[in-house]
């Protein structure tokens, strides 16, 4: 072992530890330290204080050298992390660069990676619908993955839970298959949007147009003010983070808020390379960190492990932490740690016009869109593939950049401001069938600057996905029309998975250790003192944005974590 | 610098000097900048004024004024290719040259009825299959970006705010600064 000895084991010594400070890490953290649990939170990344170190948060356009392009050089050296939306100027600094981190593709899958305190929090589309009992029974209904070992009403109180802290915008739409949840006040459909939302529930019973629900304080409560946060300014550049701490992240939240306990130790820089599993004890007492920037080890200890590290690297650490007991990764007696990865299918895009309405436009910023919750096999299986797709919806007025001429013309052109039909974008969330074929799992060879194995992915679209694209276009397409939309017109990306950032599983929930490697709370069903409760704890992936069902699923996990521990089980 | 080494350095002939446009006279040492480490002097005399011609200084400031010149230098010296960049630097010597032949003229001389139609001329050129840019369609794209997004123009014409605390889905267009196509 690494450092050791006995002084430096008490010092090492907590009574839990959370691997990760992202959006479950974080929330890991702060319901741990509530409860009075000495926590050491790990960080692989730097750290990223609330406000101090959003370098870019209030610059103007005209402030940024190159108006928030990236130079060539760092798109070369990038290619994959440059294919993310929000992988510009303004933010580039919060990615992982490509070669910082890299891993093997044994099919294509684009990784986009956070690694700083507050992870991809900082970074995330803040969008958080809530999953139904559809999508909870969805695998048993299908039969595909395993059933999931819980249902809508064993997550729901944890929903509000979150909810009520994160500060959450929505609507009461009173629909099954979108439960609602603790709102604050929504934000406002645009006209055209309100439009299409009259034209969908005239035409289609089972089909609704809502405003998305989004993790922004429209409406600040004494809970937010006491977290320092204030309302949304509708600042829209959220990938920089917010001085008002408007969204959620877990730098402005769960962080600092576990850190007021006193009951955290907030570690950035430090690596996990596994998990220490006590072959007497038969429990992991602790995990093994390899300080990123000089490479020693050290060992800390503690009662209970939350791995959050995200879905990938919660599955290399457990794949990477062998022992006699455990020689194929902890908890993995079933073989099947790393396998039934999934994801969502973002592939798709509907876009349209529509020349009504044109006595409005819109005025400020929205920091959400509307919204269409899964409407295709819901209640009934109506097609030829499983599942659905939840889908985005934006429509705004289209600006007219006349560009003509040169000279004084051409100037007067630029300042004409003039709009034209309103735009209207659509795009698929697609939910994925979980399978065996779709892993990771640990390169044999090549390892990364801390001597850890590469992970190698290996996940890849099935025709489900592909029938799923041309259901989407031609349901999109027909309510578009229905609508009377102009020049509707479809676009299929073709992008790796990966790109969705929303990859889960490897780790998956379910009642049978020997088809699932965690319980109905989270547990390694043969190591009871791990905790999964980021992405790769899904058994499915449902078409709802995965970060608050993460949120919820860790409170959940640690409140039963230190019920255990009062009882000596843990 | 004075006006005859800077004529030079411009390239005008004397015979030239009576149609100087103005603005020589005007310029003093510090007018000609330092070499940027990827535009010399001259070349950034040369696109400060072509993007003065592009969008020129009226009742409101212009893109040379606005500091296009120098956006532009810093774009494409960071934010593209070597061969854009090699067919930019090459393109003001071309843009010259067309100047030349077509009006008889290098482009700062010409009239600014002439000029305008050169590089509307230009523009309208297909891009020939071996270069990557049309060097004056590239420039004007650049011109346009960095003039609307230039503080002046965003403060000014674009209401542009950094927190705009409120957001209206359907709000009167007459009570916007747009007007309908």
């Amino acid at each position: 072992m690494a450092n050791i000895n006995a002084k430096a084991v008490v010092e090492n010594t907590y009574d839990a530890i959370v691997i990760g400070s992202g959006i479950s890490g974080g929330w890991a953290a702060k319901e741990l330290t509530e409860k009075g649990i000495r926590t050491l939170v790990l960080e692989r990344g730097r750290d990223v204080k609330h406000i101090v170190d959003y370098p870019t948060t209030n610059l103007n356009p005209w402030e940024m050298e190159h108006r928030g392009q990236l130079p060539h050089k760092v798109i070369k050296e990038n290619p994959i992390v440059s294919k993310c939306y929000a992988f510009h100027e303004d933010a580039a600094h919060f990615f992982v660069k490509d070669k910082e981190h890299p891993y093997v593709q044994e099919k294509p899958f684009d990784w986009i990676k956070g690694y700083q305190v507050g992870g991809k929090s900082l970074l995330w589309a803040r969008q958080v619908q809530r999953w139904s009992d559809f999508d909870f029974e969805g695998p048993v209904k299908d039969n595909f993955a395993v059933d999931w070992p819980i249902r809508y009403k064993d997550i729901a109180p944890w929903y509000s839970h979150v909810e009520k802290f994160a500060g959450i915008s929505g609507n009461k739409d009173g629909l099954e298959e979108l439960p609602d949840g603790e709102f604050l006040p929504p934000y406002e459909l645009t006209k055209a949007e309100l439009y299409f939302k009259d034209q969908v529930a005239d035409k289609y019973e089972d089909r609704h147009v809502i405003v998305a629900r989004c993790a922004h304080i429209s409406k600040q409560q004494p809970i937010h003010a006491e977290q320092g946060r204030a309302q949304c300014q509708n600042r829209t550049i959220c990938q920089r983070g917010c001085p008002y701490g408007g969204y959620f992240s877990s730098n402005s939240s769960t962080i600092p808020w576990a850190q007021k306990t006193g009951n955290m130790t907030l570690k950035p820089d430090s690596v996990v390379e596994s998990l220490i599993y006590d072959e007497e004890k038969q429990k992991v007492t602790g995990v093994r960190v390899i300080d990123s920037i000089t490479k020693e080890k050290t060992d800390y200890f503690a009662r209970i492990v939350f791995v959050n590290a995200s879905a990938i690297n919660t599955n290399l650490i457990l794949l990477n932490s062998k022992s006699e007991r455990f020689p194929n990764g902890l908890g993995n007696d079933n073989g099947l740690l790393g396998k039934y990865v999934a994801f969502h299918n973002y592939r798709a895009k509907v876009r349209a016009e529509y020349n009504g309405l044109l006595d409005f436009t819109t005025d400020g910023k929205s920091p959400t869109s509307g919204y269409i919750p899964r409407f295709r096999n819901v209640r009934k299986q109506e097609t030829d593939f499983l599942r659905g797709y939840a889908s985005g919806l934006s429509a705004n007025r289209s600006k007219v950049n006349n560009s003509e001429g040169i000279g004084t013309s051409l100037k007067e052109n630029l300042l004409d401001l003039k709009l034209g039909p309103w735009r209207i974008g659509s795009h698929m969330m697609g939910e994925t069938i979980p399978k065996e074929s779709n892993f990771v799992s640990l390169d044999e060879t090549k390892k990364d600057d801390w001597g850890i194995p590469l992970i190698n992915i290996s996940v890849d679209y099935d025709e489900n996905d592909e029938k799923m694209i041309q259901d989407y276009f031609e349901q999109i397409t027909e309510m578009f029309e229905n609508a009377g939309f102009t020049n509707i017109t479809t676009h299929d990306s073709k992008q790796a998975p990966g790109l969705d950032i929303h990859e889960m599983g490897g780790v998956r929930m379910g009642k049978d250790p020997e088809t699932s490697l965690l319980n109905e709370w989270n547990q390694l069903h043969t190591c009871k003192n791990v905790f999964v409760t980021d992405g790769a704890c899904m058994t499915s992936t449902g078409t709802q944005n995965p970060s608050l069902t993460y949120m919820a699923l860790t409170a959940r996990a640690v409140d039963f974590a230190v019920k255990e521990m009062e009882k000596g089980n843990l | 610098m004075n006006r005859r080494n800077l004529i030079k350095t411009l390239g005008i002939s004397a015979v030239g000097l009576a149609t100087v446009p103005f603005w020589i006279d005007s310029w003093t040492a510090e007018d000609l900048p330092e070499d940027d480490g990827f535009l010399t002097g001259n070349q950034q005399l040369q696109l400060s004024e072509l993007v003065n011609i592009i969008i020129p200084k009226t009742n409101t400031p212009g893109a040379k004024e606005l500091g296009v010149g120098k956006f532009i230098s810093v774009m494409v010296r960071d934010c593209y290719n070597e061969e854009v960049k090699a067919e930019f630097l090459s393109g003001f010597g071309e843009l010259n040259a067309f100047s030349e032949d077509f009006y008889g003229n290098s482009l700062i001389k010409l009239t600014e009825a002439e000029r305008n139609d050169v590089l509307c001329t230009l523009e309208s050129y297909e891009t020939p299959p071996e270069k990557k840019i049309n060097f004056v369609a590239f420039v004007k794209g650049l011109t346009i970006a960095g003039f609307m997004s230039s503080q002046y123009v965003m403060e000014n014409h674009l209401n542009y705010e950094l927190v705009p605390a409120r957001f209206h889905g359907s709000f009167p267009v007459t009570q916007s600064i747009y007007t309908n196509v």
